[in-house]
């Protein structure tokens, strides 16, 4: 009997994350159903954008120019600096719309079962940084994770001898979501974290 | 209040319908190895949705067969609910309360509150630290909805800084370890002082009627690890303890792990200022250590208004007859107890029991 001549193609898809063997092939079979040239078209752009995508020299921030698109931007506030763990964290603070600073991404989050230790994480960049750009405040928008906290007490810690506000987001309740459903660190957080009115 | 039992093809057991109704009590005796501990597997099974004592349901399966069926009826404010679980050898079970397929555990928990009480009793002031930590644990995680959470938090603290120990090259800090640890350590701290008051609280109640003499000096107290504490108010405790893991750091390097904090700590049950394990006679350690159990279980019930169901598997083995009859006396009349035991001359203890006689996997009631 012939072997599934999709295996190759559902093993390949089968590696993007939050995809399975059912999903892989539902995937593959609308490969097989769309136009050839835009099966190509997806092809060479997953390609091409893997090759030419750098991290900016800045922030750290993937881009295809040497600095990215939001270093470059000069309507933005150079005075506010974001910290980061992932790029992906800048995309999830760009879609909010209100944050207009710049941002430096760590690399990841300090985690010795990971191999994660402070050295492996772009500390030294973020102090160079610190020294030649002379940001007002430091933000730290770290997932509330004991990694991160462990992240924001070291870099807290690094960073006092600076002549800089640090601050990290806050934590609370979801927008428009129901209390009873909010786990009990969060209440808890949330009550800590209370705003007179 | 359990009023019917169906077990088919479950351990040892072929088919068996048994109907309590009526019946508070429960006592069911037979030899060594015949299967009584199977018999109260099956109902807590049926009340928390799995095994107290095994996780492969190829063992809960009869030899023989391929799957195994277990129920139960339960009466509840004169209402009826029926309990069934369905388990196969290859690892499924299902479960369905009221005919609706159980999702979580949730709805059996609203229900039913089975509580499962062995001779291994005693184990809780004969075994290490580690031991009594899990007991603690369990109860403050039943009692403190964020008890649970705080503590998966502290344990993933606790591993992060051993792997860092383990790993460090030169003097290096790992305070946003060890600042951490001292937040967790007295979140958790916090909430077991407080479960520990109760428990010496309902324990206390439960020893009065039997031996008066221990009501006044018996204590259950925390033992704080390596930390010398004179009390405990937050500002004391981070502040010690940050000294301490101060102190300890090159021997924790040495080490390559973390030896202060909340997952080195202990509590204890003294009576007239001596400690129970080293001092006191097995049978007052069995009783005392029952007690203690029951209160846990006293508290929960108190607080989710549940009466509890009692499995009592054998715990009273080297207790003297007068204690025996004395303890079992103690016990709440408004909880019903399932009782298995080797004595059949023990039935004397219970008013007007359901007898169950179980021989081989064979049950005969009478």
């Amino acid at each position: 009997m012939e072997k599934n001549p999709l295996d190759g193609l559902m093993t390949q898809l089968a590696k993007f994350p939050g995809v399975g063997q059912k999903s892989a092939q539902r995937m593959a079979f609308f490969l097989l159903s769309i136009p050839g040239k835009d099966v190509h078209a997806m092809a060479s752009t997953m390609v091409d954008t893997r090759q030419r995508i750098r991290y900016c020299e800045r922030c750290f921030n993937i881009s295809f120019e040497k600095t990215c698109s939001i270093c470059e931007d000069s309507n933005r506030d150079r005075s506010l600096l974001c910290v980061v763990s992932e790029p992906k964290d800048i995309f999830a603070i760009e879609r909010a719309g209100q944050f207009k600073g710049n941002y430096h991404v760590l690399g990841g989050l300090i985690s010795p079962i990971d191999g994660i230790l402070p050295e492996s994480l772009r500390i030294k960049e973020l102090i160079d940084r610190l020294k030649s750009e002379s940001p007002s405040e430091v933000i730290f928008a770290i997932n509330p994770t004991i990694e991160g906290d462990a992240t924001i007490l070291y870099l807290t810690k690094i960073l006092s001898s600076f002549d800089v506000k640090l601050s990290s987001l806050a934590y609370g309740l979801p927008v428009g979501s129901d209390m009873d459903y909010a786990d009990e660190l969060t209440l808890q957080k949330a009550f800590q974290g209370r705003q007179g009115l | 209040m359990i009023t019917k039992l169906w077990l088919k093809d479950f351990r040892n057991f072929g088919e068996v319908l048994l109907d309590f109704k009526g019946k508070s009590n429960v006592f069911i005796y037979g030899e060594n190895n015949q299967g009584k501990t199977n018999f109260l597997e099956s109902i807590f099974f049926l009340g928390n949705g799995s095994s107290h004592r095994e996780s492969k349901n190829e063992n809960l399966v009869r030899f023989d067969t391929a799957l195994s069926y277990i129920g139960l009826e339960v009466s509840k404010d004169d209402q009826k609910h029926k309990v069934y679980f369905k388990i196969l050898k290859d690892g499924k079970r299902l479960g369905t309360f009221n005919q609706q397929l159980l999702n979580s555990t949730q709805l059996l928990k609203e229900h039913l509150n089975v509580e499962y009480i062995s001779s291994d009793v005693i184990k809780t002031f004969q075994e290490s630290p580690d031991y009594r930590r899990d007991v603690l644990n369990r109860f403050c995680g039943v009692l403190f909805s964020e008890y649970t959470a705080t503590l998966q938090g502290y344990n993933r603290i606790i591993k992060q800084k051993n792997f860092q120990l383990k790993n460090i090259k030169k003097k290096e800090s790992i305070d946003y370890w060890n600042d951490q640890l001292i937040e967790y350590s007295y979140k958790l701290i916090t909430m077991r002082l407080k479960a520990l008051v109760q428990m010496e609280t309902q324990t206390k109640k439960f020893v009065a009627p039997i031996f008066p003499d221990f009501y006044e000096s018996l204590i259950i107290g925390y033992s704080y690890h390596g930390i010398p504490l004179d009390s405990f108010t937050e500002e004391n405790y981070k502040e010690t303890l940050k000294r301490v893991l101060g102190d300890v750091f090159d021997k924790e390097k040495d080490l390559g792990f973390s030896i202060v904090g909340a997952h080195r700590d202990d509590f204890f049950l003294n009576i007239k200022k001596k400690e129970l394990k080293r001092f006191f006679s097995r049978g007052i350690n069995r009783s005392l250590s029952f007690f203690l159990r029951l209160a846990q279980i006293e508290i929960v019930s108190e607080q989710t208004g549940l009466r509890p169901t009692l499995l009592l598997d054998d715990p009273f083995a080297e207790i003297d007859a007068k204690n025996k009859a004395a303890i079992i006396n103690v016990i709440d009349t408004e909880s019903q107890i399932f009782y298995a035991t080797i004595f059949k001359t023990d039935a004397q203890y219970f008013k007007k029991p359901a007898i169950i006689k179980i021989d081989t996997g064979g049950v005969e009631c009478g």
